[in-house]
């Protein structure tokens, strides 16, 4: 006994840093496992008001950009208005129904809450972008975050006031999205190496494609509604093995510069999930 | 300058520097993200036990962790430098130096040369642990030596300028 006492004295500092080392490793296991770690909320109040801070003064450099954003995306929402189109039939005009919920058919699907970046990295491998919106003014975790050039990310961890976003720019990202003029699915990931560039899968070598094609969110994407801007085709090349192209796709939304972004809330999510789970145990 | 007060403002300052200023800048390419903060932990006096050495590395670690929304990846890679720092101290410096009370790793204390090998081997130390951690499984082993080497590089660049900055070296008088 009194030799395994002077064994620990002796290597107390060894077993030290083994301990801490083991500690740190399996946070960081834990964390990026699970997604949901409950842990790390304490440390989003703390760092948050430092971040929030700092967007605040970095805010006003780019305030030109986000001008000319908004302003593009107002002439572009304005040209979508009924009164833009006119009816060439004298007998017939144009109505566009604005209620929201219609007892008959229509059923609000999903809602768009706008919110301001806190924080935003795209030099890790695993990047996160933290929004000054938490769970207090309605932002629960898989939600999908869309920026005015196209889609940004998911919602994973909330806090009160503070939501943390998984960026596409992570690497266990991945995101159903389809071609613009053909509809086909495919599957968008990133390798991890340039922040410019994301990897869409599973597009087979049948297509036609050409540099510059628009790429969306495919119609059977959970969190994203269909249609929304996810990129264009920078490079495609031809795997040497196996059906499909590996397309180089440049994103819509500039990750160096998100500073407003919307949150999208899918209200069937659930549901889907729910019926699914079933479909699957009925097999 | 082994004052308590000017160690915790050095601890603050190098986290905040490294969280918003470092870590948002456009990378210059994609190996190459700098860092700065560990400077702390070099820069830390002779005189600090060493299992107290480890506290502060892991402390120092996890505190960019929270910025970073990694937690476990710095601390472990500080907890290496931490771990290494005195058996290099004991390799590097004679032992009058070290019992000055006030000394701490530097061009003054060390020369130029030794100082300059402390550094790199606890960069090296410190970013193939960081680089290794981030590509868990890394299936490129070319990509992982490259990011090693430039990422050490672009650090040692700014620990150099920081050096030159903060503690210049002293010119001796000639009599």
């Amino acid at each position: 006994m009194r030799n395994f006492f002077l064994l620990l004295r002796r290597f107390y500092v060894l077993l030290m840093f083994l301990a801490l080392q083991v500690l740190s490793i399996s946070l960081l296991v834990k964390y990026n496992s699970s997604q949901q770690a409950k842990y790390m909320e304490l440390s989003y109040d703390l760092t948050g008001k430092v971040d929030k801070r700092y967007a605040d003064v970095t805010s006003y450099f780019s305030l030109g950009e986000n001008n000319r954003v908004l302003a593009e995306e107002n002439s572009r929402l304005r040209n979508e208005l009924p009164q833009n189109f006119i009816a060439i039939d004298t007998t017939a005009h144009i109505r566009k129904d604005t209620a929201r919920i219609d007892s008959n058919t229509i059923i609000r699907k999903y809602t768009w809450r706008s919110a301001r970046v806190i924080n935003n990295s795209v030099s890790g491998q695993n990047n996160y972008i933290t929004l000054e919106r938490g769970s207090l003014q309605g932002i629960r975790p898989e939600m999908a975050v869309v920026g005015p050039g196209g889609i940004v990310g998911v919602v994973t961890d909330v806090s009160d006031n503070m939501a943390i976003v998984m960026s596409l720019l992570h690497r266990k990202s991945a995101t159903s999205v389809m071609l613009k003029h053909t509809g086909t699915n495919g599957i968008l990931d990133w390798d991890g190496k340039n922040p410019g560039l994301l990897q869409l899968k599973g597009i087979p070598k049948s297509e036609v494609l050409k540099v510059g094609d628009t790429v969306l969110t495919s119609n059977i994407s959970l969190y994203y509604p269909a249609g929304l801007m996810v990129g264009t085709i920078a490079k495609f090349s031809k795997e040497t093995e196996g059906n499909n192209y590996t397309l180089q796709i440049k994103p819509g939304t500039n990750f160096y510069s998100v500073d407003y972004v919307d949150v999208i809330e899918n209200h069937f999510l659930q549901e889907q999930r729910d019926i699914e789970q079933k479909a699957k145990k009925q097999q | 300058m082994s004052n308590p007060i000017i160690q915790i403002f050095r601890f603050l300052l190098f986290i905040l520097v490294q969280a918003l200023v470092l870590n948002h800048m456009p990378p210059v390419h994609q190996f190459i993200t700098p860092y700065l903060y560990f400077l702390f932990l070099i820069w830390l006096p002779f005189t600090v036990p060493r299992q107290w050495m480890l506290v502060l590395g892991f402390i120092t670690g996890i505190s960019l962790d929270f910025f970073t929304k990694t937690p476990g990846l710095h601390a472990s890679a500080c907890l290496w430098l931490a771990y290494l720092r005195t058996p290099l101290i004991n390799l590097l410096v004679p032992r009058e130096t070290k019992e000055l009370k006030s000394g701490s790793p530097g061009i003054h204390s060390m020369g130029f040369a030794s100082y300059a090998l402390f550094v790199v081997v606890l960069t090296l130390f410190h970013h193939g642990w960081l680089v290794l951690m981030e590509w868990m499984s890394f299936g490129d082993f070319f990509y992982f030596v490259g990011k090693v080497l430039f990422t050490t590089l672009a650090s040692l660049v700014l620990i150099l300028i920081t050096e030159l900055l903060f503690r210049p070296i002293k010119k001796k008088r000639i009599e």
